[in-house]
């Protein structure tokens, strides 16, 4: 208790150089969270992309919609699967899309940007019941209309309701805005599937998306259909399979902040070491009084380490907060997977809270270490002042 | 042995020698000194700077080791003791006043008086009750919340006092506890030390170059080049 209160006023009676030193622990701490916010960020919205009890069907050895090609015939017999959902007006839920990835000139700063368009047919919204209209209305079949994601519908300006789309020498009006939960569909434009295969000269599906009437039931579906030699397609659960299309961007953010969190801690360390050394150089003759009253070295150590500990926590709930501020923050760059312009946010968790603040108190920790022990090992006599007279 | 060492000695020195190399050559400060210092004394040690007051006073309060010789303090032979059991020792046995009073600026003067009970096993209450007494034995119980910067030296020297009473150790040691403060806050603080050894019968040995404060003991032995000055 006593030792608390002695280390918290030692911090405080030098609050310049501890204010400094939380700063250079806090930067790094912001650094740690924020970068692990924004992985988890993107792969949460790439995860949540997608219905659990959807089957994605890509052509065998494709790793991406882009790449995959299913044909007419083959999509018509695929979908005739028993293991598929029936709908309401006897519709199968099954939808055969195309993905496009288009750049576009952006309207207000005449810069390049990646668009995602996808071909698909009002049953898409059967098929994945979590996404919604949230304005206009769904496109008419057969017609040149689209709706757009909620991220679009923020980054162009174009894209907003009863507005004009070009794309493929065409002219697209949007008549709809629609909500995926934050996930990579809002980052979408979506319109008639006929529409866009005749625009862009396709005659092959990218995909299809069946709803399963037991999703437990995937494994033997996707054994049965991968083994069928009538079909060559690989079948993915459907968040799994855009959780997949994340995964180097999301290493890539991870491994390039991490090294940035290494480099910028060994400074933070060394501030650390600084300010708990210049510490242990003022307080020398202290250190001496606490010995002679019969503290131990062990109890010195203690009480340079709680200090510089105490220095970490406060520095790690310092970077935790100012990166508390970053949540829900969106921001918009290319998934280098798809090649797809991707909204995604950065989002805290308690677990990083404690990473981050235990990372601090590691490094509090090591840059207290030598002062500490030197702090342990000083004679009282010369901690005294050398007074042998 | 003397007849004062008979009345149950509380310090006990035999052929103590401290010697220090300095710049490769050996300077010694104590040499082989032999004396007892029976319970309840409060002894003056005099002499000029230099003399090796300090380092005798250190040795008996074992912050520092003799080169050869035995101490013998409270019934423990200091030689044996590890330096843990040292500190242990001197927690219990020892209540050292500092000339420069050494309080810990960022604590009160409750707090600081509270130090040495951190290391015992008493209760918060227990240790709040120690630490009011001692404050008001040296006059300051209406300064328990003030921090050093707060107070004269004469009242810092008089909460060094009381963190060296709070423990209710064996012996005081005290080096040069005058030697910062005016001849009014001197003769507050021999006064106290005075009364601690009359009144709850502590021994105490105060190291002084100054005669008006060594008068104030019982008895004062004068060290010269290492040498105790053996009374006439």
């Amino acid at each position: 208790m006593l030792w608390s209160v002695y280390s918290l006023r030692n911090l405080w009676a030098r609050r310049v150089t501890t204010l400094l030193t939380l700063s250079g622990l806090g930067l790094v701490v912001f650094v740690f969270v924020a970068i692990l916010m924004l992985a988890h960020g993107l792969e949460r919205t790439m995860g949540r992309t997608g219905d659990p009890s959807n089957a994605i069907l890509l052509s065998k050895g494709a790793l991406s919609e882009i790449e995959s090609s299913l044909s007419r015939d083959q999509t018509g017999v695929l979908a005739a699967q028993l293991d598929v959902v029936t709908l309401e007006d006897h519709q199968v839920a099954a939808v055969r899309e195309i993905a496009l990835q288009l750049t576009l000139r952006k309207q207000d700063r005449g810069s390049l940007a990646s668009l995602s368009v996808r071909g698909s047919s009002p049953v898409a919204f059967a098929v994945r019941p979590r996404l919604r209209i949230v304005q206009g209305r769904v496109w008419q079949p057969g017609t040149t209309e689209v709706i757009v994601g909620s991220q679009v519908a923020r980054q162009f300006p174009e894209a907003r309701l009863a507005e004009t789309l070009r794309f493929g020498r065409r002219e697209w009006t949007v008549v709809g805005i629609f909500e995926a939960e934050g996930s990579g569909f809002d980052s979408e434009v979506w319109g008639d599937v006929d529409q866009m295969m005749t625009t862009f000269h396709r005659t092959a599906f990218s995909s299809m998306t069946l709803r399963l009437a037991d999703p437990d039931g995937l494994p033997a579906f996707k054994a049965r259909l991968e083994h069928d030699p009538r079909f060559k397609v690989s079948v993915k659960r459907e968040p799994e399979y855009y959780e997949g299309k994340a995964e180097g961007l999301a290493r890539l953010i991870r491994v390039t902040g991490l090294f940035l969190t290494v480099v910028f801690s060994v400074g933070a360390i060394l501030g650390a070491t600084m300010t708990m050394s210049a510490s242990v150089a003022h307080r020398t003759t202290e250190i001496g009084t606490l010995r002679t009253l019969g503290f131990t070295r062990s109890h010195i150590l203690q009480a340079f380490l709680l200090e510089s500990i105490l220095l970490g926590l406060a520095g790690g709930l310092l970077g935790v907060a100012a990166a508390a501020l970053l949540n829900r923050v969106t921001i918009s760059t290319v998934n280098w997977d798809t090649g797809a312009e991707l909204a995604f946010g950065f989002h805290l968790t308690p677990g990083m809270v404690g990473e981050g603040v235990l990372f601090a108190v590691f490094m509090g920790l090591i840059g207290g270490l030598v002062p500490a022990a030197r702090a342990a090992r000083l004679e009282i006599v010369q901690a005294l002042g050398e007074r042998t007279a | 042995m003397s007849d004062a060492a008979m009345v149950d000695p509380v310090v006990s020195l035999h052929n103590v020698t401290k010697t220090y190399i300095r710049g490769g050559t050996e300077v010694s400060v104590i040499r082989d000194l032999s004396f007892v210092i029976p319970a309840g004394t409060f002894l003056a040690i005099m002499g000029p700077s230099g003399s090796g007051k300090s380092t005798l006073l250190n040795v008996m309060a074992g912050i520092d080791r003799p080169t050869s010789g035995s101490v013998v303090v409270a019934g423990t032979r200091l030689e044996q003791l590890s330096e843990g059991e040292m500190a242990r020792w001197r927690a219990r046995h020892i209540g050292y006043v500092f000339q420069t009073y050494n309080l810990i600026p960022v604590l009160t003067a409750a707090e600081n008086v509270e130090l040495p009970l951190a290391l015992t096993h008493l209760t918060r209450r227990e240790r709040a009750d120690h630490v009011k007494t001692a404050l008001r034995l040296v006059g300051l119980a209406d300064r328990m919340d003030h921090y050093p910067r707060q107070l004269s030296g004469g009242q810092e020297q008089r909460v060094g006092v009381a963190r060296a009473i709070v423990s209710d150790p064996t012996m005081i040691l005290a080096d040069e506890p005058t030697g910062n403060l005016d001849r009014e806050s001197a003769d507050d603080i021999l006064t106290l030390l005075a009364r601690l050894n009359r009144e709850l019968g502590k021994t105490i040995v105060m190291v002084t170059h100054d005669p008006r404060a060594a008068e104030r003991a019982q008895m004062i032995r004068h060290l010269e080049k290492g040498l105790l000055e053996m009374p006439p």
